[in-house]
């Protein structure tokens, strides 16, 4: 038993050797993995051409895992500071419920399967995208960008803005300009959604000494960095109709959720709250970029559906 | 280690439902690629 150098507690206060399921489970990040799925879905959904039912599901799943596995490389590396912030303190590795080199061993072979698999059920292309968004999260943003630069969630938003494209090359096997607009979308958005969140827990990345923007920069900055990028998502979310590639649904859709979007950026700027509990304003734009998020890619697919019809 | 039985019996049934899910994971892989290489093939 030399090799199990951690113990954990059971709720019954019991030291066991043994990681539960749910501990590899919490290592994916499942709450990422909804976005994931979802914009790696639409993706796949409004790529013209057919992949069956079966090698949909088969590509979705395998987005899925590798995200997860990028979740885990994020957590393997991250443990240490991870275990100085009250939102991360409880995963399995800093809370003391799973071994480090476990952890590394199951995020490099989920790495390997999806890629794989990928491949198998699909094209290269698609497998090739998928390897190097685990790449990009894993090693561009966890180990270089975040702990760097407060442009960390700037590029870093590019880690998460590969499922669409990945899910659109599943079924054509190449990128055209549609899906390399669904990642300029995400990776515009990423910058409020994230800035926004960081405004009101950056006690937090203060405590792990990650150079997040209201830290290095300050409040006022920050504010208006969130307003500048939430002016680029509008013109980027409304790029795919004006260039052709979608219907007026999406287009008005479009347009409507991103000046909703840029109301809500515009009281962020205009905020000067300096006490989370307090930030009212940017406890709303957070909650509706996600919103926002999920309707707009939401609204794509059904804009192709009607179009198909 | 020595452990008491309740710690024992705790551990065992830890471990063996760990294990379950790793068998049902090997399982679903094995369908997995199954359904993998008839879709490829009627493709």
């Amino acid at each position: 038993m030399g090799h199990i150098a951690q113990l954990e507690e059971t709720p019954a206060g019991i030291a066991l050797p043994v990681a539960e399921w749910r501990d590899f489970w919490a290592l994916l990040k499942p709450r990422v993995m909804t976005l994931v799925v979802f914009t790696a879905a639409c993706g796949l959904i409004v790529a013209p051409g057919t992949l069956s039912p079966f090698l949909s599901f088969v590509a979705i799943l395998c987005i899925a895992v590798g995200a997860g596995a990028s979740g885990a490389f994020n957590q393997w590396l991250e443990a240490d500071t991870d275990g100085l912030m009250k939102r991360t303190a409880n995963r399995p590795l800093p809370a003391g419920r799973l071994r480090r080199e476990d952890a590394l061993g199951f995020a490099i072979i989920l790495s390997a399967a999806s890629v794989m698999t990928l491949w198998l059920a699909t094209n290269w292309v698609a497998a090739g995208i998928l390897a190097l968004g685990i790449f990009f999260y894993a090693v561009i943003y966890t180990i270089w960008l975040k702990p760097n630069t407060p442009q960390n969630i700037v590029i870093g938003g590019a880690a998460g803005a590969f499922p669409p494209v990945i899910g659109w090359a599943a079924v054509t096997g190449d990128v055209t300009a549609l899906p390399l607009l669904l990642f300029a979308i995400i990776f515009a958005w990423t910058p409020p959604h994230f800035w926004a969140l960081a405004m009101f827990i950056r006690r937090d990345y203060a405590n792990a000494q990650m150079p997040m923007l209201p830290l290095t920069h300050g409040l006022a900055e920050t504010r208006k960095q969130i307003l500048i990028y939430s002016v680029v998502l509008l013109a980027v979310s409304v790029a795919p109709f004006a260039l052709g590639l979608t219907g007026m649904l999406y287009g008005m859709s479009a347009a409507i959720l991103g000046s909703i979007f840029l109301v809500l950026a515009i009281q962020v700027a205009r905020a000067t709250a300096e006490e989370p509990a307090e930030m009212l304003a940017e406890k709303r734009l957070f909650k509706f970029s996600i919103l926002y998020l999920f309707l707009l890619f939401a609204l794509l697919v059904a804009d192709a559906l009607v179009l198909r019809a | 280690m020595s452990w008491t039985p309740q710690e024992e019996a705790a551990f065992v049934a830890r471990r063996r439902k760990r294990n379950l899910v790793i068998a049902i994971v090997l399982a679903g892989f094995a369908v997995l690629f199954y359904g993998i290489t008839i879709s490829r093939i009627a493709g």
